[in-house]
């Protein structure tokens, strides 16, 4: 087995919080794809979806303060080597996330076209799901630039939804919409005019973002 | 608009955003919704045929460039290294889908 990779478990099995849903998050990096197959080799999890990066695009994610790398940084456990090596020093002094507004313009222009493709006569099942990955992604964001990172399923949604003032219900809502059309669980979430409700709740909270993108944005050092 | 001019222009909007980074988060997105284009036609309109009938290797790459771009566009990260590495993939196995859909 190569030595020139490290395996780093992430997500909610890292979390402690998996269900019979969750997939293995494994993060592998290594000197070229090919040792991912090494890499995993052996490990006794159900599911397991593997991201590789090599080291040099580890090192690019790095300068820009990824939120992935965040996410990695904040919750990730290394299986292989066991102990905190190369990639625990890249993780220790991670700059912060600069990409925010970009991200939120590609969440709100992804919701813009799924309400498109359903007013066109889209499918309501594959454009709901997609709004409530966008709707996911924007909590992970938002939940950041508040500065109290969470990565989870419901997590980010009371976080980012506290700081915007939300009351409970209205979190509760996003939650239950976001969860349930992504993961397609059945539920009260597909009946037409919740559905409709969650879909509008789910624009105003891309647009409620937007002030707490700024406001993070705004603070951020200038690159060099 | 028949089936078959309706997913093509879905493989339009999937080029557009493959060349455009500040719409790359919405790759995944138009990927999907022109296989399920593919899959499903358009409301009953005739035009290419379901994917159903599709060769076994339209079917297989339909499966495969799904499971690529989910993986490929995480927010954050479509704009940069995992993007730089893979779109030319992705845009290999769309021009195959617009070949088998005759363009």
């Amino acid at each position: 087995m190569s030595g020139d990779f490290e395996v780093w478990l992430y997500g909610s099995r890292a979390r402690g919080n998996a269900d019979q849903a969750s997939d293995t998050d494994l993060l592998v990096v290594g000197s070229e794809e090919g040792v991912v197959a090494d890499a995993v080799e052996g490990l006794d999890y159900p599911r397991i979806k593997v991201s590789f990066y090599s080291w040099a695009e580890i090192e690019r994610m790095r300068a820009y303060g990824s939120l992935y790398l965040h996410h990695i940084a904040e919750e990730g456990i290394p299986l292989r080597p066991a102990g905190e090596e190369r990639l625990g020093q890249l993780l220790g002094d991670l700059p912060r996330f600069s990409r925010a507004r970009e991200d939120l313009y590609g969440f709100r222009a992804a919701y813009s076209e799924g309400m498109n493709s359903l007013e066109d006569g889209g499918w309501p099942d594959f454009e709901c799901e997609v709004i409530a990955t966008v709707a996911r992604h924007a909590a992970i964001l938002g939940a950041y630039c508040v500065e109290n990172p969470a990565f989870g399923r419901e997590q980010p949604f009371w976080v980012i939804g506290e700081a915007l003032r939300y009351d409970s219900g209205e979190i509760k809502a996003l939650v239950a919409g976001a969860t349930g059309w992504r993961l397609h669980l059945p539920g009260p979430h597909e009946d037409e005019k919740a559905a409709f409700e969650w879909l509008q709740s789910v624009g105003r909270f891309l647009s409620d973002l937007e002030g707490v993108i700024d406001d993070y944005a705004r603070v951020l050092p200038v690159a060099a | 608009m028949t089936t078959r001019e309706y997913c093509l222009s879905l493989l339009d909007e999937v080029d557009e955003a493959g060349r455009n980074p500040k719409l790359a988060y919405l790759v995944r997105a138009r990927l999907r919704r022109a296989v399920i284009g593919l899959e499903r036609g358009r409301r009953g309109e005739s035009g290419a045929p379901p994917l159903q009938q599709a060769p076994q290797e339209i079917r297989e790459l339909t499966t495969d460039l799904t499971a690529r771009v989910i993986w490929l566009c995480q927010p954050s990260e479509a704009l940069d290294v995992r993007w730089k590495r893979e779109w030319t993939d992705v845009l290999d196995g769309v021009a195959r889908l617009r070949h088998w859909l005759g363009a």
